[in-house]
């Protein structure tokens, strides 16, 4: 199964989908941090007519001509979007809602216009034609690599060295625009240098993509690492290999499944958002419900064993919740089962590991009452309830700063 | 006569039409702690952003320590209001102390060891150097603040601005950020910043600024915290000078008064 992926067609289409991934990514990240993702939509969907414009005037794939082309859409774009937000009062987001839209169409009717005349059609400017890289060859230092890894590979190099050598400079810009406009440093033109950059990234990568593609990979890997990391370090890096793992994924797949490539790609990111949200360790969503539960089993546990061991000694019951909502009926049912199973208790009365379980919540709670009516200077029937709900939460160091906290005057 | 850290003359400041701040004149002299008060939607924080320089103004000056702002190279310390930052950006503590060092580092140096130890002697200075590696959505709001106190100590700026440090936070915040001022002051430093607690003022800040869309009186506390001033500044809504400018953007965007915005 592994073996079309050895072959060398596969190797070389899934070098130019990583390049371009990687090279978005990048960009990714900033955008993200600014959660400005859309401008980057904005700007790939923006530079179209542009492309086009140079492609017709040029009348070749040539690439400088279209990236200049590019770079005019793209400048054109954020300066229409900023007047519109000034001058017709429309939200930002909106506004470039509508640049981008609009210039879009622009450039679809463009190359339906002069398709007729140069190779180009609206496939290819969507979907790109990454499955085609292999065909064109070019050599470098003896090798022989697909045409469209020139410009893929620039614009990844480009973006490696720009978030490197302006990284304390964009990090202030995302964080604290404010600080950053009043420390002196040139924000304007480092802002206007990052859609520049997008705008670049865009053209080297729409070949070889497909604009839909840029998108996707602008914003997807980077929201990833967003929900995964805590620095911007780490940030960088796990967007930059969420973007080339995509590109595998893509390729592999569509290989399997004889589809697109870009399209899989997309399609993978989207899978290893998802799969982000829900495993991300500590925050995502499965990590938090787990921790939930096992902390309500250990509670739901907990009380079970301590009035069963107060029954136990005949003691009268210290509080009774006999009624509950059905749901906590159910952790209550699940925990007797837990602790019948795991041999905690045996005839309503507590065993071993139990026992222990038992008393040290037992101790906990009377800690706890005693600290409340001597230190906070509770009145009696202020005590219980409190004490059911935190002697659960008193850790071993806790609890010995509360036993040690009656002597001395520390706490 | 110290000379004046900050002299704003004749400045006005306005948002498409609608003026924020209208003729301000003052002058902030140079080692104090000047509080600037006013109602909701006076002006504060756009003076500060003036002061700043991150909005121009529509006319009028602002001079820092006799530099105009814009063309001044003065570093200005600076605490951002809390609601404005993004807390879920992926920087620790200790990152966003160091960001304070930046404008010193220049192009393409990233802070090293020398800088590092400044930013936790900063964060020792406001309590928070044995939580230097939390991100910073992690921690409660005071301790949010005292962070960016800490960069703004971190920036070692002679000119400190501040947007409401002391809103929403705990006790032990408050008592942390005021030592902070007070060490702030007796090193020489000047410190303005917005406040919303006007019981504090009187035997807190040597110098007030009372701002309700046009200045309403600046000057030593003992002189200008009166309770007449204070009047003027949140009694009376509508001033002549607010009917003008309602009248000014009337006629500029050609609504009537029963518009859609009244």
């Amino acid at each position: 199964m592994i073996d079309p992926l050895l072959t060398p067609v596969a190797w070389q289409i899934m070098m130019v989908a990583a390049c371009a991934s990687a090279a978005c990514g990048l960009l990714g990240v900033q955008l993200v941090l600014r959660r400005r993702a859309m401008l980057g939509d904005a700007i790939a969907h923006g530079v179209l007519p542009g492309l086009v414009i140079g492609f017709v005037v040029s009348g070749s794939r040539d690439l400088f001509p279209m990236l200049v082309g590019a770079l005019i859409a793209a400048i054109f774009v954020s300066i229409l979007a900023e007047w519109l937000r000034e001058h017709a009062g429309v939200d930002g987001g909106a506004a470039l809602g509508v640049v981008f839209t609009s210039l879009f169409a622009l450039g679809i009717i463009l190359v339906e216009i002069f398709a007729r005349d140069v190779d180009l059609d609206p496939g290819c400017v969507l979907y790109g034609m990454v499955e085609y890289a292999p065909v064109q060859q070019v050599e470098w230092f003896g090798y022989s690599v697909p045409r469209s890894l020139t410009p893929v590979l620039g614009a990844l190099l480009l973006n490696l060295a720009a978030t490197v050598l302006f990284w304390k400079e964009w990090k202030l810009c995302a964080f604290d625009p404010q600080l950053a406009r009043a420390s002196r440093l040139p924000f304007r033109t480092l802002e206007q240098g990052l859609l520049i950059l997008v705008a670049i990234t865009s053209v080297a990568c729409f070949e070889a993509v497909g604009s839909v593609l840029v998108i996707a990979m602008i914003a997807v890997p980077a929201t990833i690492g967003h929900v995964l990391c805590d620095r911007m370090s780490s940030m960088v890096i796990v967007s930059t290999l969420a973007g080339v793992v995509s590109a595998v994924l893509g390729t592999v797949g569509a290989i399997q499944l004889e589809t697109g490539v870009p399209g899989m790609m997309a399609v993978s990111a989207g899978g290893l958002l998802v799969g982000a949200v829900l495993l991300a360790p500590g925050r995502g969503l499965i990590p938090a419900a787990t921790r939930n539960f096992s902390w309500t089993m250990r509670v739901e546990m907990e009380d079970i064993l301590a009035e069963a061991h107060l029954q136990s000694m005949d003691s009268p019951p210290d509080h009774n919740d006999s009624a509950g909502a059905p749901s906590s009926r159910f952790f209550r049912i699940l925990a007797t089962w837990l602790l019948w199973t795991l041999g905690y208790i045996r005839n309503g009365i507590p065993v071993g590991r139990g026992e222990r379980m038992a008393r040290t919540l037992l101790k906990k709670r009377s800690l706890w009452k005693r600290f409340a009516a001597e230190r906070m200077g509770l009145a009696s029937d202020h005590l219980d309830e409190p004490a059911h709900r935190i002697e659960h939460h008193l850790d071993e160091d806790l609890t010995r700063r509360l036993e040690s906290g009656f002597d001395s005057e520390e706490d | 006569m110290k000379s004046p850290a900050i002299e704003i003359h004749d400045l006005t400041v306005s948002y498409r039409d609608k003026p924020v701040l209208w003729d301000i004149d003052a002058t902030i002299p140079e080692g104090s702690l000047c509080a600037i008060v006013g109602p909701n939607g006076a002006g504060k924080s756009t003076l500060l952003s003036a002061i700043l320089g991150t909005i121009h103004p529509a006319s009028g000056w602002l001079k820092i320590f006799a530099q105009e702002v814009g063309k001044s190279q003065e570093l200005i310390g600076f605490v951002p209001q809390r609601e404005s930052v993004d807390w879920d950006f992926p920087v620790d503590v200790l990152d966003v102390v160091l960001m304070g060092t930046y404008s010193r580092l220049g192009w393409f140096r990233r802070p090293g060891k020398a800088q590092r130890d400044w930013a936790m002697e900063c964060l020792e200075q406001v309590g928070m150097a044995d939580l230097n590696k939390r991100q910073v959505g992690e921690l409660s709001g005071g301790q949010q603040q005292r962070v960016f106190i800490a960069r703004s100590l971190a920036q070692d700026a002679r000119l400190i601005l501040m947007d409401e440090p002391f809103a929403g936070v705990d006790a032990a915040t408050e008592e942390a950020i005021r030592l902070v001022l007070l060490d702030l002051k007796k090193k020489g430093r000047t410190v303005v910043l917005v406040h919303h607690d006007l019981q504090t003022i009187e035997n807190f800040f040597d110098h007030v600024l009372l701002l309700n869309l046009r200045l309403v009186a600046a000057g030593p506390t003992a002189e200008t915290f009166t309770r007449e001033n204070l009047l003027r500044t949140y009694g009376g809504r509508l001033t002549l000078l607010d009917e003008a400018a309602e009248a000014v953007r009337r006629i500029r965007t050609g609504r009537s008064r029963t518009g859609r915005d009244r």
